[in-house]
Parts: C-alpha cells; structure tokens; sequence
C-alpha cells in the first residue's frame, strides 16, 4: 500500500485528504506543521508522495520542502503543495526546490486524487 | 507612510467582500449583500489573519454563526478548526486579488475566536462587509493600512486561481 503525507495545520484539511485517498487504497500519514511533517517524513522514506500546506506556523511548508530536499534521506520524495497561496515568488520558490506540483484550495477530492495517481512513486 | 485612507480601504473591502462570496459559493453556500449587523447572544465563530505588504498591511476576521460555518464544511469538520481555514481561504483570495492590482501581501497563521455580541466598531466612512445565507449572517471586518502614495492598479491576469493544479 503507497503511504502519502499530508501536512497542514488544518485538522479539516487532513481529514479530507486521508479520506479521499484512504478510499482510494492509500495509506496516509498526519502532520499539523513542518516540523512534524519533517520529522514524519524522515521516519517514513519510502513515502510515496507529500501533500504540503505552505502558510503553518512552527515552520512553512517552503521551509520544509527545502530542508527534505537537503537530507539524503528524504531529498527524492515527490512534493505536492495545497495551498491558498498565488503568489509567482513562492511558486517559483517551490519549482526551485523540486515540487512536483502546486494545487491553490479549494481542491475537489477527484482532483486530488487524480493528481496524487499522475505524482506519487 | 501607512496611514487609514477610506477609498482605498473601501475598494480592499470591495475585494474581499468579492472573496468571500466565491469561497462560500466554492463550499455550497450562497451569499447575498445584507445590511446591519446586530450584536447577537447567539455563540459566533470568527478566523482572524493578518497580512503585510510594502504597500498594504491590516487584519480579516471572518465571522459567522456555527450552523453557517458548518453548512459550508466538509463531513466530520469541527466549526472551530474549519472557520480558521475559512478565513484562511478568504485571505488567500485577496491576496490574489490585490496581487492582480499590484499590490503583494505576506499572510500569517489564522487563529479563531468564538464570542457572543460580537461587533466591529462603528465607522462611517467605512462599514464592514455582510452577507446573508439561509443559516445565519456573515460579517467580513477589515482593517486595513494603506501606504500613502499606494493606488491599486488596473487589473491584471494571473498565472494560476483557486481550484487549479500547476505541474511543474
């Protein structure tokens, strides 16, 4: 079964995400902030894919995006962000960093789970 | 020099008010303009965020009745956690409103708030943003700082909105 990570400070958010792709027959991981989702991930290497907030407070989804890229335990794992975020700087930033993808929320779940089909590994 | 400028602050509560009515609608629930917000015993709940900009910079609090934050909630959400998403969400929308205008914002994190006769206060110049929906009343109360020299700009596209996927 592939294991996604989802990390969003948003307990509605996770809820959603694990329900979407828990019905579709993946196994999914919780963190409410950057810190955890890292500390998560550093745990979980064979992660499949990462389904990441941008604005969280303890550390931003950028941030933690950058610092898995720096580890190489973790550097290869396919990110996506969800965010309420359009800002080009901040895409770009993410691109940068090797994101796979950048969804803006709202998100339908057929949306997500397509994308998680096309970028999980 | 950031100083209160009502036009300006009308035209930003214009964009939110803007905001606010797709997000609700993204969520299933519909918004029409109302007028008066009256101090209710009824419980409130409200996400708050603040943002800043080289040329803007204040505070969004979104507020509404429980029954109305969970109508536009997914199944199982806790009206506590979802309104600050909501106000998350909202802000977002202005930014990318006032980015397609010229003007760049960074967010904070939303807290919530849950209180009884909640009220902005009184302003004449600028009144606060409310709607109605068939569960309850929405408030959007904004308080905004405009750098002196700042005017928005004409409007122009943007490379992604709200619902879309880049793949990069």
């Amino acid at each position: 079964m592939k294991k996604v990570l989802v990390v969003d400070d948003s307990e509605t958010i996770r809820l959603e995400v694990s329900r979407t792709l828990g019905q579709a027959g993946f196994s999914v991981l919780e963190a409410r902030d950057g810190a955890e989702g890292l500390a998560t991930a550093i745990k979980n290497p064979n992660i499949a894919l990462l389904v990441l907030d941008v604005n969280m407070p303890v550390m931003n989804g950028l941030e933690m995006l950058e610092r898995l890229r720096q580890n190489p335990t973790t550097a290869d794992i396919p990110v996506l962000l969800m965010t309420t975020e359009a800002e080009d700087r901040l895409i770009e930033r993410a691109k940068k960093a090797g994101a796979k993808g950048w969804f803006i929320k709202p998100v339908k779940p057929e949306m997500l789970l397509m994308a998680t089909n096309k970028l999980a590994r | 020099m950031f100083v209160e400028r009502s036009e300006t602050t009308r035209a930003i509560q214009a964009l939110a008010g803007d905001a606010c009515i797709e997000l609700m609608q993204a969520y299933g629930v519909e918004l029409r303009p109302a007028v008066g917000w009256a101090e209710s015993d009824e419980i409130m709940f409200s996400g708050v965020m603040g943002f800043v900009g080289d040329s803007v910079r204040g505070t969004c609090l979104l507020a509404a009745p429980q029954g109305t934050v969970e109508a536009a909630a997914p199944q199982g959400a806790a009206a506590r956690d979802w309104v600050g998403e909501l106000a998350n969400q909202l802000v977002g929308r202005l930014k990318a409103k006032l980015m397609a205008r010229g003007a760049t914002i960074a967010l904070s994190t939303p807290v919530v708030l849950r209180g009884v006769k909640l009220s902005p206060l009184p302003r004449t110049d600028v009144a606060p943003v409310i709607f109605e929906s068939t569960t309850g009343k929405v408030l959007v109360w904004l308080e905004v700082e405009i750098e002196n020299d700042f005017q928005l700009g004409e409007q122009r596209a943007l490379k992604a909105s709200e619902g879309e996927l880049l793949v990069f």
